[in-house]
């Protein structure tokens, strides 16, 4: 195999550091870029990778308010705004792993709280455990689009802390469709 | 090469460049357009070398820069202050290229010649700096993009494969043959190892 020369190894070197990396385009071409922006009217408020996010959180919401507002007509349970979240165990784990979400503890957790989460679903009404796997699932669609985003910027701060808060969002989906569902703990109606 | 003589160089450490950028950069995330233009004459010689370079095709370059900087505009609520806004812009312009470059292959493949010859012409005319310009316009893309990317723009080898779509390994590769390949073509001599 045939290699550069040391000596023709620096040549090289010094002949692609001469080179300017700033090279002036034959035209002003900014006028193009202006009727664009222009045309393309007002800039979107949140990029296009934030949407399905936003739509995930709203429709969290709603589910999972639907969800507590069926609860309370059939069995008198609070609805969520006005539920304190508790210290259990679970809560404190959910919280402690999900910095790490590729860890042993993260993978436990979610298993446990995903399989809790099954098991209460079946006790809510065709409807509204529709809604809430609607739900489930847009969160997991926001969390694919900014996976996607970060393969290209990995380095993005805003991205990483987006793809955190869809873990949040799923725990929080399956805690508290699990906490309050929970025959076990008292309601008291509002 | 009036517009290079315009663009701030960022990285030379100067806090007020670095203060005037980031309010210029917080203005045009808050939609001053005029802000977004300072920008745009501020970057464009670094953004218009990287696309000519990339595609080695001048009026696909030209269209590069434009869809570069529209594509930043809308990006821009994203664009978080605390990063470099070049390298963020640079990004951009490495996924432009990228995005588009399927759809112009065909385009390259039979200009490619034209844009050499008038990589020559200017050659002849210019800088002797322009015939690496030409050999590196004559690699194979791969090898040029990755030559483009690590050994003149500074990427590292992790983010030109993330862009190229290439393992860490096939983006060594590439630039090892490139700098073979412009070896050969500016007559520098290779010995057996």
């Amino acid at each position: 195999m045939n290699e550069l020369s040391p000596a023709n190894r620096t040549e090289l070197d010094l002949r692609l550091a001469a080179l300017p990396l700033d090279v002036a385009p034959p035209r002003d071409l900014w006028p193009g870029i202006a009727a664009s922006i222009a045309a393309a009217g007002v800039r979107p408020a949140t990029a296009r990778w934030r949407r399905p996010l936003a739509l995930a959180a709203g429709v969290a919401i709603t589910a999972i308010a639907a969800a507590l507002g069926w609860q309370a007509g059939r069995q008198s349970v609070t609805p969520l705004a006005a539920t304190p979240v508790a210290g259990t165990a679970t809560d404190r784990l959910v919280q402690a792993s999900f910095a790490m979400p590729e860890g042993h503890e993260y993978r436990a957790t979610r298993i446990a709280l995903e399989r809790s989460y099954r098991e209460r679903l079946e006790l809510l009404a065709p409807a509204t455990r529709g809604r809430i796997e609607e739900d489930l699932a847009a969160i997991r669609q926001a969390n694919a689009d900014i996976r996607s985003a970060l393969a290209a910027d990995p380095q993005s701060a805003v991205l990483n802390r987006l793809l955190e808060s869809t873990w949040q969002q799923e725990f929080d989906l399956y805690a508290t469709v699990t906490r309050n569902t929970d025959p076990a703990v008292p309601r008291t109606r509002t | 090469m009036q517009a290079v003589a315009q663009v701030v160089d960022f990285s030379d450490g100067s806090s007020r460049e670095h203060a005037d950028e980031g309010t210029t950069v917080r203005a045009a995330v808050r939609g001053d357009r005029r802000a977004f233009e300072t920008l745009y004459r501020r970057h464009v010689g670094r953004v218009h070398g990287l696309c000519l370079r990339l595609t080695g095709h001048r009026e696909t370059a030209e269209d590069c820069v434009q869809d570069t900087f529209v594509n930043a505009w809308r990006a821009l609520p994203a664009f978080e202050s605390r990063s470099s806004f070049p390298t963020w812009l640079h990004r951009i312009a490495v996924n432009t290229v990228l995005a588009g470059r399927r759809g112009l292959a065909q385009k390259l493949e039979t200009t490619v010649d034209t844009d050499l010859g008038d990589l020559d012409r200017r050659a002849a005319e210019d800088t002797p700096a322009l015939d690496v310009e030409a050999a590196i316009a004559s690699l194979p893309e791969g090898a040029r993009h990755v030559l483009v990317l690590v050994g003149l723009y500074g990427f590292s080898h992790d983010e030109a494969a993330r862009h190229l779509g290439v393992a860490v390994g096939t983006s060594k590769a590439h630039l090892h043959r490139a700098r073979q390949l412009l070896a050969a073509r500016l007559d520098l001599a290779l010995e057996a190892s």
